[in-house]
C-alpha cells in the first residue's frame, strides 16, 4: 500500500479540494450534531457533557480547517491523530451525556459525524493510515456505545448495539480507505506525458548560433574565401573572434535551466542543475501560475549551498498582487517535492524559497 | 492488479466508484446482519436479504459500462427506479417483521437509504451524483410518507440521510471549486513537463552546435590567424568553403522532432531508469551519440541501462552521472555513482550482471568495459565503443 497521500501525489487535483472539504465537512458535522441534539433533546441526561461534546466537536472542526490549510501542507500523521482524537472524544462525550436516557443508538450524532471526518481525511493521509484511523474510530465508538448505552428505550443486546455502530461507521471507514487506495493504485507509475518540444516556442539553437556567427565569423571567412588571401588585419581579427566565440560557447554550455527560463541566476556551484525533474517542474509550474510582470524575464534566482544542502530563492516581480486562493495550491505542490518550501508576497513581488538536497 | 496508469481524474473516478460500492454494499450487509441480531425471524430476514439485493443491483447499474449519452437518460433513471422499488419492498418487509422500525428514519431503514445514496456517488461526473442522490431522497421519503403510516411506521425526518446527501453535495462542490482554483496551475504543470523536454532537447542541440562550431569555425579562424597575411592555400580555402556550406545547410544543429530520438536509444534508455526518485546527470559530448552505427548505439543503450539499473538497485544511491567523451574513433561513456560500491575481486564473475548484460553486449560490437569499484566509495564503469562495428 502506498505511503504517499493523494494530496501529496497529485497536489493540484486531489490535494486542492482538501481545504474546501475540511471547512465544509466541519460545518456539516457541527450542524448535524446540533440538529441531532435538538431532535433528540429528550435523551440528554447531562447538558454540561453534551455542551462539552459540541464544543470539542467545534474544536475538531477548527483544527481540521487549520491543519488542512495549504499553507501548512503537508498534513501530517500527528494532525490526523489530533483531529480524530478530538472527534472521537466528542462522540464519546455525546454518548456519556445520554447515559441512562438514550432511547436508540442510531440517532446518536457521533455515528454521523465520525464518517464525515473520515471521508474528509481520506485524501490527506496515505491509504494505510486512512484505514487504520477508520478502524480505530470504529473501535472507539463501538466501545463507547457498548459501555455507555446499556439502557435503551427498546432494550437491545450489546452485540446488536455494536452491530448498529458497525453499520453506521465501518462502511464509510472502509470507503475512505478504498477511495485513497484505489485512486493511488490507478495512478500507479503515471508520469506526466512528455510534450513534444515546439520548434517555434523559442528561437532554435541553430538560429541562435548562426546569428552569433553571422556577426563576425561568417563574414570574415566569406571575405577570406572570396579574396583568396588573408590580410594582417583579418588574421588579427580572427584571433579576437576566436577568443570571443570560445567564451560564448563555454557560457552557452554552462547555461542552466533557470537561465534558460529567463532568470537572472546566481548559482556559482550549479546546485540548481542538480534538482530532480519533479522539483524543476514544480518550480516551473509555480512561476507560470503567477501574474508575472514580465514572463520573458520572470525574476532572479539565487542559490546558497553547503555540501549537499542548498536553498533556492526566487524573487518574482508580479504585475498584480495575486489572490491568496490563487497561490495557495502552489504551496502543497512545492512541498510535495521539496522538504521545505515557502511562498510569500512582499510588496510587488512573490518570494519563493525552497530547500533541497543534491547528490554528491 | 493495479491496471494501467491513468489520468488523475480517471483515477479519482475509479477511487470514488470503489468508495461508493464499499460504502453502499457494506452498509446493506451490516444493516442486514444487525437486523438479524435484533430480530432473528428467518422469513423476514430472508425477504430483507432479497430486497437489499435488489437495492444493491440498482446500485450496480451505475457502474455498468455504458455510452455516456445513455447514462443520464437511461442508466441513472433505471437505477433510481430499481433502488426505489427495493426500498419500498424493504419498507414493507420490515414493517411486517416481528420488530418493525419505530419510524421511517429508524434503524435499519435509515442505513438502507444511506446505502442508496452511497451508490449514487457513481451516477456520473460533476453534479450528477448530487442530482441522483436528491432524486433517491425524494423517492425514498415520498414512499416513506405515503406507505409508512399505512404500514404502521410513521414518517420521520431522517437526519443521517440528509447529512449523507449534504456530504455528496460537499464532495461535488469541493472538487468543482478546487478544480476551478487550480485550473491555471494545472495547465502550467502540463506545460512544465513539456518545457523539461524542451530544455533537455535544447541542451543536446547546444552541445551539438558547440561541437560543430568547435570543429569547423573555430578551427578555421585559428587557421586564418595562424596563416597571417598572404595568399590562402587551396586546402584551407576548400575547408573554409565546406564550413560555410555546412552552416548554410538546414538542421545541422536542430534537435530531432521526436524527443525520444534525441541522442537515439541511449537517452531513451537513461530516461527509462529515472524513476522512484533516481536521477541521472548527463554531461559531456552528448551530440556525438548521434554518430554511432545503429548496432553500436543499441548495444551501448542496453549496457548503459543495465549499469544505471545496477546503480539504482544495488548502490543505494538516488543519482548517477553519465559522461560522454568522444575521440576520433569512438566514444567512452562513463557511468559513475557514489553509492555502496563493491569489491570486484570478491564477486563471482559469472554472477555479475556486468558480465552478461554489459560486457557481452559491448564486446560484441568491438568495445571494452572497465569497472572501478570500491566498497563504500562508489562504482565507475567505463564503456568504450567504436563508432561503427569493424567489418
Amino acid at each position: 500500500m502506498s505511503r504517499v497521500s493523494l494530496a501529496a501525489r497529485e497536489p493540484l487535483l486531489l490535494g486542492a479540494p482538501a481545504p474546501v472539504l475540511a471547512a465544509g465537512g466541519a460545518g456539516l458535522a457541527l450542524v448535524t450534531a446540533v440538529a441531532a441534539t435538538a431532535l433528540g433533546r429528550a435523551q440528554i441526561a447531562s447538558w454540561p457533557l453534551e455542551a462539552a461534546a459540541l464544543v470539542v466537536l467545534a474544536v475538531a472542526g477548527v483544527a481540521v480547517v487549520l491543519l488542512a490549510s495549504p499553507f501548512r501542507a503537508p498534513f501530517r500523521a500527528r494532525s490526523q491523530a489530533a483531529v480524530l482524537a478530538l472527534v472521537l472524544l466528542a462522540a464519546v462525550l455525546d454518548e456519556a451525556a445520554q447515559t441512562g436516557r438514550n432511547a436508540v443508538v442510531h440517532d446518536d450524532w457521533g455515528l454521523a459525524v465520525v464518517p464525515v471526518f473520515l471521508l474528509v481525511l481520506a485524501t490527506l493521509r496515505p491509504p494505510r493510515e486512512v484505514l487504520a484511523g477508520g478502524l480505530v474510530a470504529v473501535a472507539v465508538i463501538a466501545g463507547a456505545v457498548a459501555a455507555l448505552s446499556p439502557s435503551l428505550l427498546v432494550p437491545l443486546p450489546r452485540a446488536a448495539r455494536v452491530a448498529i455502530v458497525l453499520t453506521e461507521v465501518l462502511p464509510p471507514a472502509i470507503a475512505a480507505a478504498a477511495l485513497a487506495r484505489t485512486t493511488m493504485r490507478r495512478l500507479g507509475g503515471r508520469r506526466p506525458a512528455p510534450a513534444s518540444p515546439e520548434a517555434d516556442s523559442a528561437p532554435s539553437v541553430q538560429q541562435e548560433t548562426i546569428a552569433r556567427l553571422e556577426a563576425a565569423a561568417i563574414p570574415l571567412l566569406t571575405a577570406v574565401v572570396a579574396a583568396g588571401s588573408v590580410t594582417a588585419e583579418q588574421a588579427e581579427r580572427a584571433r579576437a573572434i576566436t577568443a570571443d566565440l570560445r567564451t560564448a560557447l563555454v557560457a552557452d554550455l554552462a547555461r542552466g535551466w533557470l537561465a534558460e527560463a529567463g532568470f537572472g541566476v546566481d548559482d556559482p556551484d550549479g546546485y540548481a542543475e542538480r534538482m530532480t525533474p519533479e522539483q524543476r517542474a514544480a518550480l516551473r509550474t509555480t512561476v507560470a501560475s503567477l501574474p508575472l510582470a514580465d514572463f520573458e524575464r520572470p525574476g532572479t534566482a539565487a542559490v546558497d549551498g553547503l555540501d549537499r544542502a542548498a536553498t533556492l530563492r526566487l524573487s518574482l516581480p508580479v504585475a498584480a498582487r495575486p489572490r491568496r486562493s490563487r497561490y495557495a495550491p502552489l504551496v502543497p505542490l512545492l512541498r510535495a517535492v521539496f522538504p521545505r518550501a515557502e511562498l510569500r508576497i512582499d510588496g510587488d513581488r512573490v518570494l519563493v524559497q525552497v530547500d533541497f538536497a543534491v547528490a554528491d | 492488479m493495479s491496471g494501467p496508469p491513468r489520468t488523475a481524474r480517471r483515477a479519482l473516478s475509479d477511487g470514488l466508484r470503489a468508495a461508493g460500492l464499499w460504502f453502499g454494499g457494506g452498509t446493506l450487509v451490516l444493516a442486514w446482519a444487525a437486523t438479524a441480531l435484533i430480530d432473528g425471524s428467518a422469513p423476514s430476514l430472508g425477504l430483507f436479504a432479497v430486497t437489499a439485493a435488489v437495492i444493491a443491483a440498482g446500485g450496480l447499474l451505475f457502474v455498468l459500462p455504458a455510452p455516456r449519452a445513455v447514462v443520464g437518460v437511461v442508466v441513472v433513471p433505471a437505477a433510481i427506479v430499481v433502488m426505489g422499488a427495493g426500498y419500498v419492498a424493504t419498507l414493507v418487509v420490515l414493517a411486517r417483521s416481528a420488530a418493525p422500525p419505530g419510524t421511517t428514519a429508524a434503524f435499519p431503514l435509515s442505513p438502507v437509504k444511506t446505502a442508496m445514496l452511497a451508490f449514487a456517488v457513481n451516477a456520473g461526473r460533476r453534479r450528477a451524483p448530487l442530482l441522483a442522490g436528491a432524486a433517491l431522497v425524494v423517492v425514498a421519503e415520498g414512499a416513506s410518507a405515503l406507505l409508512g403510516p399505512a404500514l404502521g411506521v410513521p414518517w420521520a425526518f431522517d437526519l443521517p440521510e440528509t447529512a449523507t446527501l449534504a456530504l455528496i453535495a460537499l464532495a461535488s462542490s469541493g472538487f468543482l471549486i478546487a478544480g476551478r482554483r487550480t485550473e491555471q496551475p494545472r495547465r502550467a504543470s502540463a506545460a512544465a513537463a513539456g518545457e523539461e523536454v524542451l530544455v533537455r532537447t535544447r541542451a543536446v542541440a547546444r552541445s551539438r552546435a558547440a561541437a560543430v562550431v568547435h570543429d569547423t569555425v573555430l578551427g578555421d579562424l585559428a587557421a586564418v590567424s595562424a596563416l597571417g597575411a598572404g595568399p590562402l592555400p587551396s586546402a584551407a580555402a576548400d575547408r573554409f568553403g565546406r564550413t560555410l556550406e555546412l552552416l548554410a545547410s538546414p538542421g545541422w544543429a536542430l534537435p530531432a522532432e521526436d524527443p525520444g530520438a534525441i541522442g537515439g536509444p541511449v537517452l531513451a534508455a537513461i530516461e527509462r531508469t529515472e524513476q522512484d526518485g533516481f536521477t541521472v546527470r548527463l554531461d559531456g559530448e552528448l551530440a556525438e551519440l548521434r554518430g554511432l552505427e545503429p548496432r553500436v548505439e543499441q548495444a551501448l543503450a542496453a549496457a548503459l541501462e543495465q549499469c544505471l539499473v545496477n546503480a539504482r538497485i544495488h548502490a543505494g544511491t538516488d543519482s548517477a552521472e553519465v559522461t560522454v567523451l568522444a575521440d576520433p574513433t569512438g566514444l567512452t561513456v562513463m557511468v559513475a555513482d557514489s553509492g555502496a560500491g563493491f569489491a570486484p575481486e570478491e564477486v563471482d564473475r559469472s554472477r555479475l550482471g556486468l558480465s552478461t548484460a554489459v560486457r557481452a553486449r559491448i564486446e560484441q560490437v568491438g568495445g571494452t568495459v572497465r569497472v572501478f569499484a570500491q566498497p563504500g566509495v562508489g562504482t565507475t564503469v567505463l564503456l568504450g565503443v567504436p563508432k561503427a562495428v569493424a567489418p
